[in-house]
């Protein structure tokens, strides 16, 4: 093992292992949610997720996926492993700094670093990585990445809006499942697929559960814990995320049912709305409850969005499992690197009703452009709304962590004293 | 109980009753707005559609005949408006033909085909143009002022082109349709056109979900009254996701409703209401079937994965 | 009576201020932050109760504001800068102002508050990131130009055609303005660029947090004539002064200490 990648193992893990202490001091914590804490243990820390997973021999492929358009479905249905790959170390980060340019959103910084040096080892693990062509950092990043593994490009329409994308989108997911059979070796068969649809349609079932749980007035779980639970399943076999996801929500239906709130129940209740916390970049959710929010949602790739959808097959013949395939992992998607994204501002007027907000922190990585291009029109819609808006520009530096609290804490007093207005007028 | 599976109960008494209903003593008449074939024969069908007699009737030429067309018509009308476009999806005698085809499709384990937006778009007018044939030459036969050597054969001339008098009376032992009249070149053109339509129709049921729907004046005819009829195909476009498989269950492809922003009746003009799409919507109420305004059968994420059998909750929750 | 204090420890000063019951101002205190600003808080508290004539230990409630809040241990409660201000705003204008945008110029940070006609905070936008727009851009700038803050906002007043200063960083500003000197510029237009510099930087923060209403200018920079002009010019709105710029915020922690602060 070289010595950098030692280095970067020690420093990222060190960092790692400060969120899964802070999530495990909160002694009101859900009891389930510690099998979560060390699946990202294992990933992050100990560094051990081969062992974890229990990859028999002869060895499954592992197949690293990137943002949330390559359907796992089908990695599934091929005999191999999908892990999730997008990075949130600001180690790495730094590690991927001489290798992208200086303007380059962290997240590719960080997966640029850690598969540059093998750190999380969970990177060296993957036989081949699927990079969907979203942004324009993502597209860059996997021809970077060619020098260090196999890349696959997975080209994804931008425009969602015509026919001949879709077909052509399709085309590409049939493709997709001929590289992974000629990787794997297994044809990969209509029963296969249709019992990968149902596991993940089983995760996805419960994933929505949470969803729905944490729509209550009181909140049950807080938004830091909920995140890295839904987080945790870019680094597990889906059965048994499911598992313990379902687990986890019987305790917090249980605690729904005898009122017991995971913090203060007048707390404001807000979205981290914008660019993705990636594990461990965990700064703003824990600014926003160290000062006094509930983070109810967000609309992150890794988090509520990402097992959000589920997939709408009926005829469970191949190609209609394909097509279903197809629509679950391009249409209902509201990344900004649509255009138009018209959707995302329906599904975020949709989230400020089922989860009662009160504000909305609009986090804007360093970089991504897209994200800050579309604060505008969340911005004009959360005026509409009656909702404020706080643009939160960063990257996953912690340099600027006393800054961020100031304004962060000022945005909650800001929207205490308003409601309060409210209730007193 | 899934509404698919209630569906094709209600379609196949239908079809029962509707074929050879005539037999079992049931006697609608030949006055409904579906494609019960009035050439299944008095002695076997229950009810039949009623554009044969409108266009015997129109083709009569006399006061009295169009009198009766008008009848045919106020009757149709006071029908439809119950009923609307699930005269199509739930009655039909012919979409239960096709959807059995479609089934065999599934077992088979083929895909199914759907035409590219640019046939679609160009096909669209094909059942206009049946209409027009319908209601004008007829009209042509009754009056035959230019060329009446032609007009005298076009009593009935959309029958004649229409593969379901070809498919349906083979079921009732009347295989003899089945064939292309030699009397004149007229008869010739006619049958040819049926029966080429016929076999075409009774080919791509196989592999495209309700192929002749797309064509079919009736469903054209329903579609007048989607506004005034009584039920309607509802949706809540904050609700929906855009997810794109009500689209992938439609079988009439039916793009508008997931494609919508605006409008919250999407009974749009193709729509059949077989309500595939309420069934397998994934988001609570973005979708709803109304009778008069009144919510009969809604969306839910529950009902989807219930369907699925991937939400079986371990311990079910007591309070609800 | 029951007398309130209110801390408002900044990077470069540290603000005190003591109201009554009656929210009435009892008097003021301002000493630099130093290196400890707990020490600085206890000794300023201590010199105002002795000043103002009340015992330390009598005062009903402390509340701390500012940068280095968490820092202040004999304060039972802290609050924001945002806070405070919006309180302090509220205290000195009165209920009929027209004002409904705040702009804070502060030693090293400078914000706009934007309130909604009951004064309540709508939307805040701060300067957190490096020293463009804030009073030590000022003081830097005045020490190139060998002149004391305190002279530079009449100087500015003077001049006919302010230079244009382009840099928003302080160091790069530093090398314009020698070399605008070396050109020979006159200081008094490089002075008034200089503000003019300023107030383009803030009034940028003032649109985004959507200004409205007229203007109250808080903070050092609220002593300085020349840069209430340039906001004047750029803004194209009054831009009012509170009574004591620089102690907005303390005044606002004592009377949020108080919890008089929404009774305006």
């Amino acid at each position: 093992m070289g010595k950098r990648k030692q280095r970067l193992l020690r420093a990222l893990g060190r960092s790692a292992e400060g969120v899964l202490r802070g999530l495990e001091e909160a002694a009101d914590r859900p009891k389930q949610l510690d099998y979560f804490i060390e699946v990202m243990r294992a990933a992050y820390v100990d560094d051990c997720l081969a062992e974890r997973l229990e990859l028999s021999e002869p060895r499954p492929k592992v197949v690293g996926i990137y943002c949330v358009m390559a359907p796992e479905e089908l990695v599934y249905a091929a005999g191999a492993i999908p892990l999730r790959l997008c990075g949130g170390s600001h180690e790495a980060s730094c590690a991927g700094d001489e290798l992208a340019p200086r303007d380059a959103c962290p997240v590719v910084k960080s997966a640029l670093g850690s598969t540059a040096l093998g750190a999380p080892s969970l990177y060296e693990l993957c036989d081949v990585v699927v990079v969907p062509t979203t942004c324009d950092a993502k597209r860059k990043m996997g021809e970077e990445l060619a020098q260090h593994t196999e890349v696959w490009v997975l080209d994804v329409p931008h425009v969602k809006e015509s026919e001949g994308a879709r077909r052509q989108w399709l085309e590409e997911l049939h493709g997709f499942k001929r590289d992974l059979e000629r990787l794997t070796g297994n044809r990969i068969k209509r029963r296969a697929l249709k019992e990968a649809i149902a596991m993940l349609g089983r995760a996805q079932h419960q994933a929505r559960r949470l969803y729905q749980l944490r729509q209550a007035p009181v909140p049950v779980v807080r938004g830091s814990e909920a995140a890295l639970a839904l987080h945790a399943f870019a680094f597990d076999r889906a059965d048994s995320w499911t598992e313990a996801m379902t687990r986890l929500n019987d305790e917090l239906e249980e605690r729904t049912r005898h009122q017991q709130p995971s913090q203060g129940a007048q707390r404001p209740r807000l979205m981290l709305a914008g660019a993705p916390s990636i594990f461990p970049n965990w700064k703003l959710p824990n600014l926003i409850e160290e000062m006094g929010g509930a983070l109810v949602t967000d609309e992150s790739c890794v988090g509520d969005r990402y097992l959000y959808d589920p997939v709408g097959a009926v005829e469970n013949t191949m190609e209609d499992m394909m097509v279903a395939l197809g629509s679950r992992y391009l249409m209902p998607c509201t990344c900004p690197s649509f255009a138009p994204n018209d959707d995302r501002l329906f599904r975020l007027r949709q989230a400020v009703e089922d989860f009662q907000l009160d504000g909305v922190l609009y986090l804007v990585l360093k970089g991504c452009v897209i994200y800050d291009f579309e604060l505008q029109r969340v911005e004009k819609l959360m005026r509409e709304l009656g909702l404020p808006v706080l643009r939160i520009e960063t990257d996953y530096n912690p340099e600027d962590v006393e800054q961020l609290r100031t304004r962060v804490e000022a945005f909650i007093e800001m929207i205490q004293e308003n409601t309060q207005l409210e209730v007193g007028a | 109980m899934r509404v698919t599976r209630l569906r094709w109960l209600v379609l196949a008494v239908c079809f029962v009753l509707l074929t050879f209903g005539g037999r079992m003593g049931v006697h609608l008449g030949a006055y409904l707005p579906t494609f019960a074939c009035y050439f299944t024969g008095f002695d076997s069908y229950g009810g039949a559609c009623f554009l044969a007699p409108l266009q015997f009737a129109l083709a009569a030429g006399s006061v009295d005949g169009l009198l009766k067309a008008l009848l045919y018509v106020v009757i149709a009308i006071l029908l439809i408006i119950p009923l609307g476009s699930a005269w199509c999806g739930w009655v039909c005698p012919f979409a239960f033909v096709q959807d059995v085809l479609d089934l065999i499709r599934r077992k088979l384990g083929l895909g199914y085909l759907r035409f590219p937006e640019g046939l679609r778009e160009g096909l669209r007018p094909a059942k206009w143009v049946f209409l027009f044939i319908m209601l004008l030459l007829p009209l042509w036969a009754a009056f035959p002022i230019l060329v009446p050597s032609v007009a005298r054969h076009l009593n009935i001339p959309f029958c004649e082109l229409c593969p379901v008098r070809y498919i349906m009376p083979m079921l009732t032992g009347r295989a003899s349709y089945m064939g292309v009249d030699l009397e004149n070149a007229t008869t010739i053109i006619l049958s040819g056109l049926g029966v080429f339509f016929a076999i075409l129709t009774l080919v791509l049921s196989l592999f495209k979900r309700r192929f002749w729907c797309a064509y079919c004046p009736m469903v054209l005819v329903l579609s007048f009254f989607r506004r005034i009829s009584l039920p309607k195909l509802k949706k809540d476009v904050q609700k929906c996701t855009r997810c794109e498989i009500c689209y992938n269950v439609c079988p009439m492809d039916v793009e508008q409703v997931f494609k919508e922003r605006e409008k919250e009746n999407v009974t749009f003009p193709d729509c059949v209401l077989c309500l595939a799409c309420i069934e397998h919507c994934p988001e609570d109420d973005a979708l709803r079937a109304t009778w008069a305004g009144k919510t009969f059968f809604r969306s839910t994420r529950k009902g989807f994965s219930r369907r699925r059998k991937i939400g079986v909750d371990r311990h079910k929750n007591k309070d609800n | 009576m029951r007398v309130f204090a209110g801390i408002d420890a900044g990077s470069t000063y540290l603000k005190a201020a003591l109201v009554d019951d009656k929210r009435q101002l009892l008097g003021v205190k301002t000493a630099p932050t130093g290196i400890d600003a707990r020490e600085t808080a206890k000794e300023v508290l201590d010199a105002l109760c002795l000043q103002v004539g009340v015992e330390p230990m009598a005062l009903a409630a402390i509340t701390a504001t500012g940068y280095s809040r968490r820092q202040i241990d004999l304060a039972g409660d802290n609050v924001t800068e945002i806070k405070a201000h919006a309180a302090g705003a509220r205290w000195a204008l009165g209920a009929d102002s027209e004002v409904r945008t705040l702009i804070d110029v502060g030693g090293q940070d400078s914000k706009v508050i934007v309130f909604d006609d009951n004064g309540a905070v709508k939307n805040f936008v701060m300067n957190d990131k490096c020293a463009a727009g804030t009073g030590r851009f000022l003081e830097a700038l005045a020490r190139v130009l060998d002149v004391s803050v305190k002279e530079i906002g009449p100087m500015a007043l003077q001049s006919k055609l302010p230079c244009e200063i382009n840099s928003m960083c302080v160091v790069f500003a530093e090398s314009e303005v020698i070399s605008l000197l070396a050109r020979r510029h006159d200081p008094v237009d490089i002075v008034a660029g200089i503000h003019v510099s300023m107030a383009k930087r803030i009034a940028v923060m003032a649109r985004k947090a959507g200004l409205s209403g007229e203007v109250l200018l808080t903070g050092g920079g609220g002593l300085n004539p020349g840069l209430v002009a340039a906001f004047e010019d750029e803004l194209l709105c009054d831009v009012h002064i509170a009574e004591h710029p620089q102690l907005n915020g303390a005044i606002g922690a004592a009377l949020l200490a108080g919890r008089l602060a929404a009774a305006a």
